[in-house]
C-alpha cells in the first residue's frame, strides 16, 4: 500500500474512501475470494425471489381477472399440488444442493498452506489483534488489522466478555466470537484495498461503534511491515515527546495499555505501541488526528459512550499536548521499511 | 356437499320462558364488575384491546428508533436509550402483543366458530389474561423507570449475566417474560381442549373451520416450544441469582446453549404466530371469494408439517456460530422443507379465489397486501437458509427487513384484515371501507417503504442493532426512507384507530351480522350465551350447505335451546367425530382468577426486586386463590339428561372421558418438554465440557438413589391404592385420606433423599457445570413435587368435605397423573444424575 | 338420531403425525451423531458418520414405506365413506408421507457432500 506520509495525508485518504463509502463495507462489492463466492450466490438468489414473486403475483392476478378458463385450471386442486410442491421441490432441490456445495468449495478454498494466522480477541469494546511473528513471537496490535493479498489468512477468533461476531463484509462472511471457544475464519483479500469491519452480534453499549479496518495489502510489503510492526516502539527523542512519554507512565497508562520497549505493560486495554500510525482513534470512531485524540483521552465518553476507558480531565493542556504528541510520535510501523 | 336435512332434536314452539331464562343465567355482570366475568366473548375483547396496546405501545418505540436512525450520527435517543428500546420493541412485539394477540383471536372466536357456549375452562382463560394484562404492564413500565432489559429480546449470555448486566433489567425480563409465557401456555391448554372436545355435534374433524386447525396446531406447539425457552429462563435467572454457571465458560457453561434452548422455541414462535394468521385467511378467503376453501385438505396437511419442519430450524440463526458445515447443512435443508406447506398454502388461497369471485372489500385488500408481503419474505427466508448467504446477512439490516416481511406481512396484514372481517359478529356497526381502504393502502405503502430499502442496507453492511452510523457508509439516504415509510405505516394505524372510534361499537347480541354471507357458525345470530342452540354440523361449510340453519338455530330447534341444569352448560363431544358426550356445567363471573392472576403477578414482579417475602406471601394468596375456585369446580353429578332427538348425557364424566384429563395430559406433555429439554441441556453441555464431569469415585454413592427410586415406586403404589379406597358415596374416606397424604410426604421424602445425598457427597450447585446441573434436576423435581403436594392436600380436603368420592373423582384422577408423571420425571433424572456419570466414565 | 358417528379411539389421528414423526427421528438422529462424533477421535470420523447416515436413512425409509404400504392396503379396504376415520385422514397421511419423505431426502442430501465435523 502506497501509505500517504502523514498523519493528516491518512485522514484526507480516509476521507477519499468515504466518498466511496458504500463500498468499503458492502456484500456486493467483494474484494475477497469468500466474498466474490457468496456475492454469486446473492445475485442468484435474487433472480431466483424475484422470479417466484412474479409467478405468485401473476398467479394472483390470472385468479383475479382471468379468463374462466385459466381461472378454472388454477382451481383446481392439482394446481395447488403442482405448483405448491412439485415445483418448489424441484427448485429448492437445486438451491439447496448448489449451497451445500458453495459450502463444500468454502471448506476447499486455499487455508492451511503458506496461511497467514492472526488471532483476534473481541473485547468489550475494541478488537485485541495478534500476529505471528518470525518464529511465532506473538505481536500485539489492536483495532487495525493488515493482511497479504492473495495469501490465504486464517483469522483464530475468541472472546474476552460477551458474545461478539467478526465480520468483513467485502471480504466473507462473519463468524461469531464466543467467550470459551475459539472459532475459525478463512479469507483471502483478492486486491488491494481498505475492507472496513464491525462487530455483528450484539456486545451491549456502544456495540455500534465496535468497527475496524482491515487494510490488505501487497505479500512483499504486508511481510516489512510485519517486520516493523514486530520492533518495540519509537524512543522519543525530542522534549515534548519525552515529556509525553513520562506523562504517559506517570498518569498510569500503562496500567491498562502497553507501549513495548517501556514500563507500560498493561493488557486491559489495546496495545499502543504503534498507534501513531493507526488510522482512527477510538476503534475506527474518528479519525486518527491530534484533535481526535485529545478528545478521546479527556471526553471519551462522548466520543463512545460507555467505553471501559475513564476520561482523563485531569490533564492540562500542555501535558496533553505533550502525551498526544508522543502517542502520535509512535509510528515505527509506518516507516518505510 | 348439502347431507339430507337434519331431524331436528328439539320441537317448536319453545316455551315462552325459555330464552329469557338463557339470557340471565349467561348475563354479564354489569359495571365494573365486568372485570370479573369469565366469559370468553368478554375475555376475548380484552384480550385482543390489550394486545392492540402493546402492538401500539412497541409500534410508537419503533417510530422512535426510526428517528433516530433517519439520519447518521443522531443523538435523538442516547445509546444506553436506545439499546433499551430495541430490547423493548422485540420483547414486547413477539410476547406480548403477537402470541397474545392470536390467543385471544382465538378465545374470542373459537367458541363461536365451533358452537360452543364457552371455552371449557372460562375461569383458566380469564387467569391467563389477567396474568398477561398484569404482568404485562408492569414489564412495559420499567421502561420509564430506567429498568428496562437492555440485552436484545433474545437475551444472549454472558450480556445478560449478571457480571455483564448487573441490573435489575434483565430480570424483569427473564421473570416477566417466563411469567407471561405461562399465561400462553394456560390459553393453549384452553385451545386445545376447545378445538377437540367442545365442537358442536357432527363437525368432524375434517369439517372443521380452518382457524379451529391453525389454533389447534398453534397451541399444540406451544406446548412444545415454550418449555424450551422456560428452561433458558430459569437457567439464567439461577445462574444470575445463585451463581449456578450454567453459561459461564470457565466453569463448564456454555453460552451457546442459551441460543440453543432459546431457538429450539424462537424458531417454531414464528410458525406460532403466522398460523394462526394463516388460519384467518383460509376463512376470510372463502367467505370473500363465495367459494369453498380448495384443497382443505392439502391445507390441514400443510399445518401438520409447518408444526413439524418447524422444529428443525433452530439453528438456522447460529449458522455463523462455527458449529461444523454438516450441521448447519442439516437446518439449511429443513429450512427448505418448510417452505413447502407454505407453499401448498398460498396456491390453495389462490385457487379458492380463481374458483369464486373474490370481492375486493377491505379484508381483501388485506390478504392480498398479506400474500404479496408474506411471499416476498418467505423468499428472502429461503436466501437465508442457504447457509453461506446468511454468513452475510445475519444479523445485518436484511434479516431485519426478511423477519418483519414474515411477521408483519405473515401477521399484522392478516389481523387487520380479520378485524375488518370479524367486526360486523362483534359489533353494531361495521368498520368504514372507505377508511379501510385508506388504511390499507398507507400500511401497505408505508411497509413496503420502511422495510425494502433494508434489504440493500443490509447488504450495504448495516448490522442490526447500531444506535447510530457514520455518514460516511453510505446509508443515510436508504434509512431516511426507512424512517419516512414507517411514519406512513403508523399513519395508517393512526385512521385505523380513527375508524374503531367511529364505528366500533362492541356488543354480544345485536350486531352487524352476517353482511359477507360468510359460511361459518359464528356468523348464527348471537348473543351472550352464543347460538340460541347449538347446531348439528354435517358441512364444512355448514350456513351455505344447511339450507336454514340461522332461522333454525335461532328458532331454538337444535341442542339446548334453554339450559337443562339452570346452570351454564355447554356440549362436550368426542374428539375427532364431534359426537356429543357429555353435558358440561361452567362456571359464571367470579372475582379468584382475577385475584389470582394479580397475585401471581405480584409475586414474579416482586421476586425481580428481591423482595422475597412478600413475594412468597403474594404467592400463597395466588394458590389459595385457585384454591378457592377449585372448591366449586368439580361438582357433584347429576342424572343424565336428555338433550333431545332421545340423546341422553351424562352431566359428569372422569377418567379420559372428561375434559379436564384432556388438559391435564397436555399439561403433563408441557412438563415433560421442559423436562426433556433439561435432559437435552445436560447432555449437551456434556459434549462441550465432558471434564467436569467427576470421575464414578467421587459420586454419591448408589444407596441413595436407589432409596430414593424405591420411595418414588412406593408412592406411586401407594396412590394406587388410595384410588382404590376411594369411599362409595356418602362413606367416610379415612382411609383414603390417610394413603393420599402418605403418598404425598412420600414423594417429597424421595427429594429430600436425593438433594441431601447429592450435598454430603460433597456436590455444590456454583462450583461446576456438573453440580448445577445435578441441583436443576432437584429444582425441577421440586418444581413438580410441590403442585402434587398441594394437590394431594386439597384431594384430602374434599375428601373431608364430602366432595370426592368413587365417582365424583376428577380430582383425583388429576392428581393421579400429575403424580405418576412426577415419579417417571424423577427416576429418570436419578438415572441421569447417577448413572450417566458412571456410563460416561 | 344417526347423523353421529360412533366414537372411536385416536388412532386415526395419531398416524397421521406418524409420517412427520419419523421426519423428526431421522433429522435428530443425524444431528445429534454429528454432534457426537465430532466430540470424539478425528480418526474415523468419515466412516462413523457415514455408516450412521446410511443406518438412519435405511430406518427412516422402512418406516415410510411400511406406513405407505399400510395406508394403501386400508384404503382398497375401508368403505370409502368412513368419513373421517377412514379415507379422508388416510390420503392425508399419504401427502404428509410424501413431504416428510422430501424432507428425508434433503437431509440427507448434505451428507454426500460434506465431510463430518469440518468448519
Amino acid at each position: 500500500m502506497r501509505r500517504a506520509p502523514a498523519g493528516g495525508g491518512i485522514l484526507a485518504g480516509s476521507l477519499l474512501l468515504g466518498g466511496c463509502g458504500r463500498d468499503v463495507q458492502s456484500v456486493l462489492a467483494p474484494g475477497g475470494i469468500q466474498a466474490a463466492q457468496i456475492a454469486d450466490l446473492a445475485w442468484l438468489l435474487f433472480g431466483f425471489g424475484t422470479l417466484v414473486l412474479a409467478m405468485v403475483v401473476a398467479a394472483v392476478w390470472l385468479a383475479l381477472r382471468g379468463s374462466s378458463r385459466i381461472r378454472r385450471i388454477l382451481a383446481r386442486e392439482n394446481a395447488v399440488l403442482t405448483l405448491g410442491i412439485a415445483f418448489p421441490a424441484v427448485t429448492l432441490t437445486l438451491l439447496l444442493g448448489y449451497g451445500v456445495w458453495l459450502m463444500r468449495s468454502h471448506l476447499d478454498l486455499p487455508r492451511d498452506r503458506n496461511a497467514v494466522g492472526i488471532e483476534v480477541v473481541g473485547e468489550q469494546w475494541w478488537w485485541r489483534v495478534t500476529y505471528s511473528g518470525a518464529h511465532g513471537t506473538p505481536i500485539a496490535s489492536a483495532n487495525e488489522i493488515r493482511i497479504p493479498v492473495g495469501v490465504p489468512v486464517g483469522f483464530k477468533l475468541r472472546a474476552a466478555d460477551v458474545i461478539h461476531s467478526f465480520w468483513v463484509p467485502s471480504l466473507g462472511g462473519k463468524v461469531d466470537m464466543i467467550p470459551g471457544r475459539t472459532t475459525q475464519l478463512h479469507l483471502t483479500a483478492e486486491r488491494p484495498g481498505i475492507y472496513r469491519g464491525q462487530c455483528a452480534e450484539y456486545c451491549g453499549g456502544p456495540h455500534a461503534l465496535m468497527a475496524f479496518e482491515v487494510m490488505a495489502m501487497p505479500a512483499a510489503d504486508y511481510a516489512a511491515w510485519l517486520q516493523r510492526a514486530a520492533e518495540p516502539a519509537t524512543t522519543p527523542v525530542s522534549e515534548i515527546t519525552q515529556r509525553g512519554q513520562s506523562l504517559f507512565l506517570a498518569t498510569g497508562c500503562g496500567a491498562c495499555h502497553a507501549v513495548r520497549g517501556t514500563s507500560a505493560t498493561g493488557t486491559l486495554g489495546p496495545d499502543l505501541t504503534h498507534i501513531g500510525a493507526r488510522r482512527s482513534v477510538g476503534i475506527d470512531t474518528l479519525p486518527l488526528t491530534r484533535e481526535n485524540l485529545t478528545r478521546f483521552i479527556t471526553d471519551g465518553q462522548h466520543v463512545k459512550p460507555g467505553n471501559l476507558m475513564p476520561e482523563f480531565r485531569v490533564l492540562q493542556p500542555p501535558e496533553l499536548d505533550a502525551l498526544v504528541t508522543y502517542l502520535l510520535s509512535l509510528k515505527v510501523a509506518d516507516r518505510h521499511g | 356437499m348439502a347431507d339430507t336435512a337434519p331431524e331436528y332434536p328439539n320441537r317448536l314452539p319453545r316455551p315462552r320462558r325459555e330464552q329469557a331464562e338463557l339470557a340471565a343465567i349467561w348475563a354479564r355482570p354489569r359495571s365494573w364488575r365486568i372485570v370479573t366475568d369469565v366469559n370468553n366473548t368478554v375475555i376475548g375483547y380484552f384480550y385482543v384491546g390489550t394486545a392492540m396496546l402493546f402492538f401500539l405501545l412497541a409500534g410508537i418505540l419503533a417510530l422512535l428508533m426510526r428517528l433516530q436512525l433517519a439520519v447518521p450520527s443522531n443523538t435523538f435517543l442516547s445509546q444506553e436509550t436506545y439499546n433499551q428500546i430495541f430490547t423493548m420493541h422485540g420483547t414486547v412485539m413477539m410476547f406480548l402483543f403477537a402470541v397474545p394477540v392470536v390467543e385471544a383471536m382465538g378465545i374470542l372466536l373459537l367458541p363461536q366458530m365451533l358452537g360452543a357456549r364457552d371455552q371449557p375452562f372460562p375461569r383458566l382463560g380469564a387467569f391467563a389474561f389477567w396474568a398477561y394484562f398484569v404482568g404485562g404492564l408492569i414489564f412495559f413500565s420499567t421502561l420509564f423507570f430506567d429498568l428496562a432489559p437492555s440485552g436484545g429480546w433474545f437475551m444472549y449470555p454472558p450480556l445478560t449475566s449478571s457480571q455483564f448486566s448487573p441490573g435489575m433489567g434483565a430480570d424483569f425480563w427473564l421473570l416477566g417474560i417466563g411469567f407471561i409465557e405461562i399465561s400462553a401456555i394456560a390459553g393453549a391448554i384452553e385451545i386445545i381442549v376447545g378445538v377437540l372436545r367442545t365442537r358442536a355435534p357432527g363437525m368432524t374433524l375434517d369439517k372443521m373451520p380452518m382457524f379451529g386447525w391453525t389454533m389447534l396446531i398453534f397451541a399444540g406447539m406451544i406446548v412444545f416450544a415454550f418449555p424450551a425457552v422456560i428452561l433458558a429462563t430459569l437457567l439464567l435467572e439461577l445462574e444470575r441469582t445463585f451463581d449456578w454457571p450454567f453459561f459461564i465458560a470457565a466453569r463448564g457453561g456454555d453460552a451457546l446453549l442459551w441460543q440453543h434452548l432459546f431457538w429450539f422455541f424462537g424458531h417454531p414462535e414464528v410458525y406460532i404466530i403466522f398460523l394462526p394468521a394463516a388460519g384467518m385467511v383460509s376463512m376470510i378467503v372463502p367467505a370473500m371469494s363465495g367459494a369453498t376453501l380448495v384443497g382443505y385438505r392439502f391445507v390441514v396437511v400443510a399445518l401438520i408439517a409447518t408444526g413439524f419442519f418447524s422444529f428443525g430450524l433452530w439453528v438456522h440463526h447460529m449458522f455463523t456460530t462455527g458449529i461444523p458445515a454438516l450441521s448447519l447443512s442439516f437446518f439449511s435443508a429443513a429450512s427448505m422443507a418448510v417452505a413447502l406447506p407454505s407453499g401448498i398454502q398460498i396456491f390453495a388461497w389462490i385457487a379458492t379465489i380463481a374458483s369464486g369471485r373474490l370481492r375486493l372489500l377491505t379484508p381483501s385488500l388485506f390478504v392480498l397486501g398479506f400474500l404479496f408481503i408474506f411471499t416476498l419474505g418467505g423468499l428472502t427466508g429461503v436466501m437465508v437458509a442457504m447457509v453461506p448467504f446468511d454468513w452475510q446477512a445475519h444479523d445485518t439490516y436484511f434479516v431485519v427487513a426478511h423477519f418483519h416481511y414474515v411477521l408483519v406481512g405473515g401477521m399484522v396484514f392478516p389481523l387487520f384484515a380479520a378485524f375488518y372481517y370479524w367486526t360486523p359478529a362483534f359489533s353494531r356497526r361495521t368498520l368504514s371501507e372507505r377508511l379501510g381502504r385508506w388504511t390499507f393502502w398507507l400500511m401497505f405503502a408505508g411497509f413496503n417503504i420502511a422495510f425494502f430499502p433494508m434489504h440493500i442496507s443490509g447488504l450495504m453492511g448495516m448490522p442490526r442493532r447500531v444506535y447510530t452510523y457514520p455518514a460516511v457508509m453510505g446509508w443515510d439516504v436508504l434509512n431516511m426512507i426507512s424512517t419516512i415509510g414507517a411514519f406512513l405505516f403508523a399513519a395508517g394505524i393512526a385512521l385505523f384507530l380513527i375508524d374503531l372510534v367511529r364505528n366500533l361499537r362492541p356488543s354480544l347480541s345485536d350486531t352487524a351480522g352476517n353482511i359477507w354471507k360468510a359460511a361459518t357458525l359464528e356468523w348464527l345470530p348471537n348473543d351472550v350465551y352464543g347460538p340460541r342452540s347449538i347446531p348439528i354440523v354435517t358441512s364444512v361449510d355448514p350456513l351455505w350447505d344447511q339450507p336454514h340453519l340461522a332461522e333454525d338455530v335461532e328458532a331454538g330447534r337444535y341442542y339446548l335451546p334453554g339450559s337443562i341444569t339452570g346452570r351454564r352448560e355447554t356440549i362436550v363431544t368426542s374428539p375427532i367425530e364431534a359426537t356429543p358426550q357429555y353435558l358440561l356445567s361452567l362456571p359464571g363471573p367470579g372475582w379468584t382468577p382475577l385475584l389470582a392472576a394479580i397475585f401471581t403477578a405480584a409475586f414474579f414482579m416482586l421476586l425481580t426486586v428481591k423482595a422475597v417475602t412478600l413475594a412468597v406471601i403474594c404467592g400463597a394468596l395466588a394458590v389459595a386463590m385457585v384454591i378457592v375456585w377449585m372448591w366449586d369446580s368439580d361438582p357433584k353429578p347429576l342424572a343424565a339428561v336428555d338433550i333431545g332427538s332421545g340423546i341422553k348425557l351424562p352431566t359428569y364424566a372422569a377418567g379420559s372421558l372428561s375434559h379436564s384429563w384432556w388438559a391435564m395430559i397436555v399439561l403433563l406433555l408441557v412438563a415433560g418438554s421442559l423436562y426433556l429439554a433439561y435432559v437435552f441441556s445436560y447432555l449437551y453441555l456434556w459434549t462441550v465440557s465432558p471434564q467436569f464431569w467427576p470421575k464414578p469415585a467421587a459420586l454419591a454413592p448408589v444407596t441413595a438413589p436407589a432409596v430414593s427410586a424405591l420411595l418414588l415406586v412406593a408412592g406411586s403404589a401407594i396412590l394406587v391404592a388410595a384410588g382404590r379406597l376411594l369411599p362409595r358415596n356418602r362413606r367416610s374416606g379415612r382411609r383414603f385420606e390417610v394413603l393420599a397424604g402418605l403418598a404425598a410426604v412420600t414423594l417429597a421424602a424421595a427429594l429430600m433423599t436425593e438433594v441431601s445425598a447429592q450435598w454430603r457427597a460433597g456436590l455444590r450447585p456454583e462450583t461446576d457445570i456438573h453440580g448445577a446441573l445435578v441441583y436443576m434436576a432437584a429444582f425441577l423435581q421440586a418444581q413438580m413435587v410441590l403442585p402434587v403436594v398441594i394437590m394431594a392436600g386439597f384431594a384430602v380436603a374434599r375428601s373431608l368435605g364430602g366432595r370426592l368420592d368413587r365417582e365424583q373423582r376428577v380430582v383425583f384422577d388429576n392428581l393421579s397423573l400429575l403424580y405418576h408423571y412426577t415419579v417417571g420425571q424423577s427416576l429418570l433424572g436419578l438415572l441421569l444424575a447417577h448413572g450417566f456419570p458412571r456410563l460416561a466414565a | 338420531m344417526s347423523a353421529f358417528k360412533p366414537v372411536r379411539p385416536l388412532g386415526d389421528f395419531w398416524r397421521v403425525l406418524i409420517a412427520p414423526a419419523i421426519w423428526f427421528a431421522h433429522f435428530s438422529v443425524l444431528y445429534a451423531s454429528e454432534a457426537l462424533i465430532c466430540t470424539g477421535p478425528p480418526a474415523d470420523r468419515g466412516t462413523t458418520m457415514g455408516w450412521t447416515v446410511l443406518l438412519a436413512t435405511a430406518a427412516a425409509s422402512a418406516g415410510l414405506v411400511v406406513l405407505v404400504a399400510g395406508l394403501l392396503r386400508s384404503g382398497n379396504t375401508a368403505p370409502p365413506t368412513s368419513d373421517p376415520g377412514g379415507s379422508w385422514f388416510r390420503r392425508a397421511s399419504l401427502l404428509l408421507a410424501l413431504l416428510s419423505a422430501l424432507g428425508i431426502i434433503w437431509t440427507t442430501l448434505p451428507t454426500a457432500v460434506l465431510p463430518a465435523c469440518a468448519f
